[in-house]
């Protein structure tokens, strides 16, 4: 009896099974092993997509990277310090813990709507900084592929120049993409 | 873990406190001459919670004691003295400390069981402007 592989009876005595061997045989598995490397590759492409947290203020569209939102809070009580700018509204109790909340609107140049059910705190953490930031509705948290995060456009307001790192489409709305740090960083510095 | 003991005080709707080991004395005669809190840190008059209504208490004065000297200051009762463990005393929030415009402000805290206006702003007596001369 001869050795079987895939379907081809080797003589006694034959190459090694797992020589070389140039058939169709061989062919179809080297198309599989393609079509297998194929496929990963596609879902390579969906892997480095970043997650974005979508969010309105006065109805545009905004929005942070996910790995710089902490958590998503619904409206807590918001305790007044006094001596802050007007566009730190106070201080929030986090599981014990005191964080900042600031105005996010304020800062944007987009003014705040009234609160509603949908006003939420995003916790924020950037460059060992972390601070609330109300903001008027969370609308999605979603993944973006690279390519379709498109440069700030050119005619940006003069506030949100420096901020604004892209802008991608989401619901037919275009989102402008922000950096956290960027934001931290020039409110610390009485930029904003 | 140690607990800290705080002298509370109102200003409006604000819950403010100093180092119990700073206050030397509590009084209930008030001297029209002496500043109040308010003052000291500017406030606006009703600065407090957003949206609260509180009824300003009865003044008292504390005297605090100042590396040079003595302050006295019109508080609003109540006028307790507190015991908080460690933990419920915080420093300032990064990003409020860099843009805090006032220098007498040196922690926050929480204290349980009090809602709302559990938030109480800790004070540094050294801080707070309008000292008086030392005794002679």
């Amino acid at each position: 009896m001869g050795n079987e592989s895939n379907g081809r009876t080797l003589p006694p005595g034959d190459a090694p099974i797992n020589a070389p061997i140039d058939t169709p045989i061989d062919a179809l598995a080297a198309a599989l092993e393609r079509r297998r490397r194929g496929d990963q590759d596609i879902v390579a492409v969906d892997v480095p997509g970043v997650q974005w947290v979508v969010f309105t203020l006065s109805g545009r569209a905004f929005a942070f990277p996910g790995a710089q939102v902490a958590e998503i809070l619904p409206l807590p009580p918001i305790y007044f310090v006094p001596g802050c700018p007007p566009a730190l509204e106070g201080v929030i109790d986090v599981r014990g813990n005191i964080c900042s909340v600031l105005r996010l609107g304020d800062l944007l140049d987009s003014p705040h709507g009234p609160p509603t059910r949908r006003t939420a705190i995003l916790r924020g953490r950037a460059a060992d900084m972390e601070s609330g930031l109300r903001v008027d509705a969370v609308d999605d948290v979603l993944e973006v592929a690279p390519e379709a995060l498109l440069p700030p456009p050119g005619n940006l307001p003069e506030r949100l120049q420096g901020l604004v790192t892209g802008v991608f489409e989401h619901r037919g709305q275009l989102v402008m993409a922000l950096d956290m740090e960027r934001l931290f960083r020039s409110w610390r510095d009485a930029r904003l | 873990m140690t607990d800290i003991n705080l002298v509370v005080f109102r200003w409006n709707a604000l819950r403010l406190a100093v180092q119990a080991s700073q206050v030397l004395a509590l009084e209930s005669t008030l001297d029209p001459d002496a500043p109040s809190i308010g003052d000291l840190l500017e406030l606006p008059i009703g600065e407090g919670l957003p949206g609260v209504v509180t009824r300003a208490g009865p003044a008292r004065l504390l005297r605090l004691a100042q590396p040079a000297g003595m302050l006295r200051v019109r508080v609003q009762e109540p006028v307790v003295q507190v015991r908080l463990p460690a933990t419920a005393i915080h420093p300032l929030p990064p990003l409020l400390a860099a843009r805090l415009r006032l220098p007498g402000i040196r922690a926050l805290a929480w204290q349980q069981g009090e809602e709302p206006g559990a938030l109480i702003v800790i004070l540094d007596v050294g801080d707070l402007a309008c000292k008086e001369p030392p005794a002679a």
